[in-house]
């Protein structure tokens, strides 16, 4: 598990990340979400031992990350700007990180690169922006850290690239219990993937929540009543987050037990009612707004 | 902690990203020795030199003074630590190297080990195949393989300390421009700073002794490439200081540097400088010198050191390095004057400095220090003996000044202690710098304490003679003022005398020798400065077993000395006699215009100069009464401190060496006030 208790970090007189406090469990995937410069690469350059903090603690599996081997060695972490020696092919690679992780996996390493056919004699230098970024999931993968940090790491990766990173992220996952925490600007890119979400804004954390629960918490229901209902009277003592009427036909969004929702409405006897699937984005606008916050304005 | 198998990994891992360095590393020193080795051989051999001679070339060469090997350890320094920890410079290379698990202590010890190793492997590679080269040709030799060796320690212990600096400098910034400005701060910072003391110290107090007069002073004072070129200029018995001090400075320098690259934040990299805490500091260090360098170059390159021009130069300095400074710590010209504590405080600390320099505060000027206080005075005196050469130990020549201040103990030292506060006396005098018939002398006070101060002073021609006749009677002061009281005569090769009519080699023995040196140094002790100031009726030259040269004049007064060469075949008894002398010729040169002027071309008034009188004589009588009052221009020039002459009358001296027609010609002037009557007539001599 990590845990970030208050954490702080100030370049000169600008505050990047502010009394942040987090916890990520294992077996989770993490997703840090927030706009550009909203904190998310100073949270997990601290995560990763990089940058000192400033105030408060970073500890992995109850040990201090910064500047602690053992701690380091329980992750692998992808800058959003990944450094390769120069001049060096994959095949190098592998074997610097074979020094540097005890429990790396050359096999894998090798079947991966074939598998999303990428050239271990090629320089790294002569590969695409995307390119780089499946080696370093790779690499990442291959290391066999219990934690992976991937700082904007799907951005540059095609569709079908992210597709498949995503299933051997979910491979690694089921398979060894690997927790990845993943920093994104993009909502939809960590939607499904994720397991929990944090929230960064202005080096702040407005939300961090389990995705699961607040799908089970909220629940978008749209329904046409027989005639005119006092809507707040029929969902008494259910919060009621947001109501959108056209017509005849009512979008309710509200927070609560599904089954007390549903039983409520099928009380007045409506023509229609379906439960319909809320989307990551709209979990988060309705989230943010009862915080105060505009997401739309934040992200997206 | 980094088990070692995964240490050795990490340098070899380390080593295939810096395979550039080693190209070049050994590119260079297969070139610098194998290479420019055989090249010489062969030119030798073609030659058919001696192999002594090829040796030494060869010692040169590969030894420890080689300037190639100096060049090879500075450059290789600046490349190896620059390119060693660039990528701290670097965000993504920092994020890389600082999130996988290896601690730091290692990270910094790959990079530092491998620093020194891309240096001394080609380096000795190189010297082994050197070796094969030098024993295929038959030129190897003990005395090369050791000489090799030391040079190989020597230059390996000097890469180590300047490779160190570099480091640090590259610790303590953020960017690969700044780091090389840092480097070359921290190589020559001190050397700049003890020029600018020595130039404010020369400037602004009239008593200040340059100490360090030569170029040696200024680049050894903290600079470790200073030390290092001072260090290769010595004798081995006399490296041994130097080794283990700069072993034991460049450890700590490791020390500092693994410290600070503990301590570095992962986020200074791509800025100026890497650490906030030193920023302040850095900068007053700076500016505060720059601003005075910059106040005293406009004050020295103006006409008349004019003071205006020195505030100038000092407030443009200031807003220039205070501006540039600011501007490189922000990458922002907008942030050129920000910090205004920090702007205060070295407008401040400047103002603080140029105050004490402009009032004297510290009374430097008229430091005396009360007779109960001084343990030994030391004297040098310009314009006395200027012809001596002083030398250390036998070996090389060195500085007169020093070598007096140095060796000089004066117990009895009232004569010098007189001569000190007349020289104070005078300081007020001398404000306009130079002043007619004005020389100085030097004086290192060792006081009681154990401190040593040292000082300069002038004085005018009054008081000179008087002061000094005094303090020439002083035997301390002619101990450490004359180097022939310390001759060893063992070391005496041979002892020759010459004079205007002869010039004898001896042949003596060791007991023969011994005794010349004493009869010359009982005679020495006995000579007053009137004596001296007479011409010497010969020279005695002594040569050393190291090839060095001394001249040690014969006086009238030498009874001892006078009755050994005469003894041994050489007439020291007779010097330029009137018989001697075919013709002299005076000439005076004084101003002897008269009231009539005339108009230039702009309308100035200037004076017509009347060349004066040549008057050629050729009467024994006359030419005897000449005789009496001349001192040869040679021993003048070397002794005007005690030597007063008619300096604008000029004597023009023919003496005939022998029977066959030789004839020596002199140039010499009257002591003052010893021009015969009938001269100053003819030649129109206006008193």
């Amino acid at each position: 598990m990590i845990e970030a208790v208050n954490v702080s970090k100030y370049f000169d007189k600008i505050k990047a990340v502010d009394q942040v406090t987090a916890t990520i469990k294992e077996g989770n995937v993490f997703g840090l979400v927030g706009t550009n410069g909203a904190g998310k690469s100073t949270f997990i350059r601290m995560l990763a031992g990089i940058l000192k903090p400033d105030g408060g603690t970073i500890k992995i599996d109850g040990m201090e990350v910064y500047e602690n081997i053992k701690a380091k060695e329980l992750f692998y972490y992808i800058s959003d700007d990944q450094y390769f020696f120069s001049n060096a092919t994959p095949e190098e690679l592998k074997k610097y990180y074979q020094v540097i992780y005890s429990n790396f996996d050359s096999d894998r390493f090798n079947t991966l690169m074939k598998q999303f056919e990428l050239d271990r004699k090629r320089k790294i230098n002569t590969f695409s922006k995307g390119m780089k970024k499946q080696l370093s999931v790779i690499c990442g993968i291959c290391a066999n850290t219990k934690y992976i940090f991937c700082d904007e790491t799907f951005d540059g990766l095609d569709p079908v690239m992210r597709q498949a990173v995503k299933s051997i992220f979910a491979k690694e996952i089921s398979e060894r219990n690997m927790t990845p925490i993943i920093a994104s600007h993009n909502l939809r890119e960590l939607e499904d993937i994720c397991d929990h979400v944090g929230l960064l804004h202005k080096g702040g954390i407005l939300l961090s929540k389990d995705l699961f629960d607040m799908k089970l918490s909220i629940h978008k229901i749209q329904c046409v009543f027989q005639k005119e209902v006092d809507i707040k009277q029929v969902f008494e003592g259910i919060e009621l987050i947001k109501i959108d009427k056209r017509g005849n036909l009512y979008t309710i969004t509200a927070r609560g037990n599904c089954e007390e929702i549903t039983k409520r409405i099928e009380q007045t006897k409506p023509i229609f009612s379906e439960v319909l699937p809320l989307t990551l984005e709209e979990i988060f606008i309705s989230e943010t707004e009862v915080v105060g916050y505009d997401i739309k304005k934040l992200i997206l | 902690m980094t088990s070692r198998n995964l240490f050795f990994k990490l340098m070899k891992e380390d080593i295939k990203r810096r395979i550039w360095t080693i190209a070049l590393a050994s590119i260079v020193f297969f070139f610098s020795y194998p290479v420019l080795l055989a090249i010489m051989i062969e030119k030798y051999n073609s030659y058919q030199y001696k192999i002594e001679h090829v040796r030494e070339q060869i010692l040169h060469f590969v030894g420890i003074r080689s300037e190639l090997g100096v060049l090879i350890v500075v450059c290789g320094a600046a490349i190896c630590g620059l390119s060693g920890f660039f990528y701290l410079h670097s965000k993504k290379k920092v994020d890389f190297y600082h999130s996988i698990p290896v601690r730091r202590e290692a990270l910094f010890a790959v990079s530092y080990i491998n620093g020194l190793l891309i240096y001394l492997v080609p380096y000795i590679i190189s010297i082994l195949i050197s070796f094969i080269i030098l024993s295929i040709n038959h030129v190897m030799s003990g005395e090369i393989f050791h000489e090799v060796l030391k040079a190989i320690g020597i230059n390996f212990l000097f890469y180590s300390l300047i490779y160190t600096v570099i480091v640090i400098a590259v610790m303590l910034t953020g960017n690969f421009i700044i780091s090389c400005f840092g480097t070359a701060v921290l190589l020559i910072y001190g050397p700049c700073v003890l020029a600018l003391k020595e130039a404010y110290f020369s400037t602004f107090f009239h008593t200040y002794y340059m100490k360090n007069q030569d170029m040696d002073g200024f680049v050894l004072f903290l600079s470790p490439i200073g030390r290092y070129i001072e260090t290769i200029q010595k004798s081995s018995s006399e490296i041994g200081g130097n080794i283990v001090i700069t072993l034991i400075v460049t450890i700590l320098l490791i020390i500092l540097a693994l410290f600070l690259y503990t301590k570095r934040p992962s986020e200074a990299a791509g800025k100026a400088m890497a650490f906030s805490i030193s920023k302040p500091v850095i900068k007053i260090m700076l500016v505060v010198p720059l601003t005075l360098a910059g106040g005293i170059l406009f004050r020295e390159v103006t006409y008349g050191n004019s003071q205006g021009w020195f505030f100038f130069g000092l407030v443009i300095a200031f807003i220039i390095s205070y501006a540039i400074i600011e501007i490189i710590y922000n990458f922002d010209i907008r942030c050129a004057f920000l910090h205004k504590k920090e702007l205060l405080t070295c407008a401040g600390m400047i103002a603080v400095v140029i105050l004490i320099f402009e009032l004297d505060v510290t009374h430097y000027d008229s430091y005396l220090p009360s007779k109960s206080d001084i343990k030994t005075m030391s004297v040098s005196v310009d314009g006395l003996d200027e012809d001596i050469h002083y030398s250390d130990k036998d070996t090389t020549y060195i500085n007169g000044e020093k070598y007096q201040l140095e060796r000089m103990k004066l117990t009895n030292f009232d004569n010098a202690y007189d001569l000190v506060k007349a020289g104070i006396k005078n300081i007020n005098h001398d404000e306009d710098g130079y002043m007619e018939g004005t020389y100085g002398y030097n004086v290192k006070y060792t006081l009681k304490n154990g401190k040593e101060v040292y000082r300069a002073y002038k004085l005018t021609s009054e008081d000179r003679m008087k002061l000094i006749k005094k303090l020439y009677e002083n035997q301390e002061f002619k101990e450490a003022h004359y180097p022939i009281y310390q001759l060893d005569a063992e070391y005496i090769k041979k002892i020759s005398c010459y004079n205007t009519f002869e010039n004898k080699e001896f042949s003596l023995n060791q007991e023969e020798k011994n005794q010349l040196v004493e009869d010359y140094k009982a005679d020495l002790s006995n000579l007053t400065l009137d004596e001296h100031a007479k011409n010497p009726l010969a020279y005695i030259t002594i040569r050393l077993n190291n090839e060095n040269l001394y001249d040690y004049p014969v006086y009238s007064s030498f009874s001892n000395t006078i009755k050994f060469l005469n003894n041994h075949g050489f007439n020291a008894t007779d010097g330029v006699t009137a018989q001697v002398v075919k013709e002299i010729t005076i000439s005076n040169n004084q101003d002897t215009s008269n009231d009539n002027t005339t108009d230039n071309m702009d309308g100035n008034v200037m004076k017509i100069i009347d060349e004066g009188k040549t008057i050629k004589y050729q009467d024994q009588q006359k030419i005897r009464q000449i005789l009496e009052g001349l001192v040869e221009d040679q021993h003048y020039y070397m002794n005007q401190a005690v030597i007063n002459v008619e300096d604008m009358v000029r004597v023009d001296m023919v003496v005939k060496k022998d029977n066959y027609g030789n004839i020596e010609k002199y140039n010499c002037y009257f002591r003052k006030g010893n021009i015969p009557d009938f001269v100053k007539k003819d030649i129109g001599y206006i008193e």
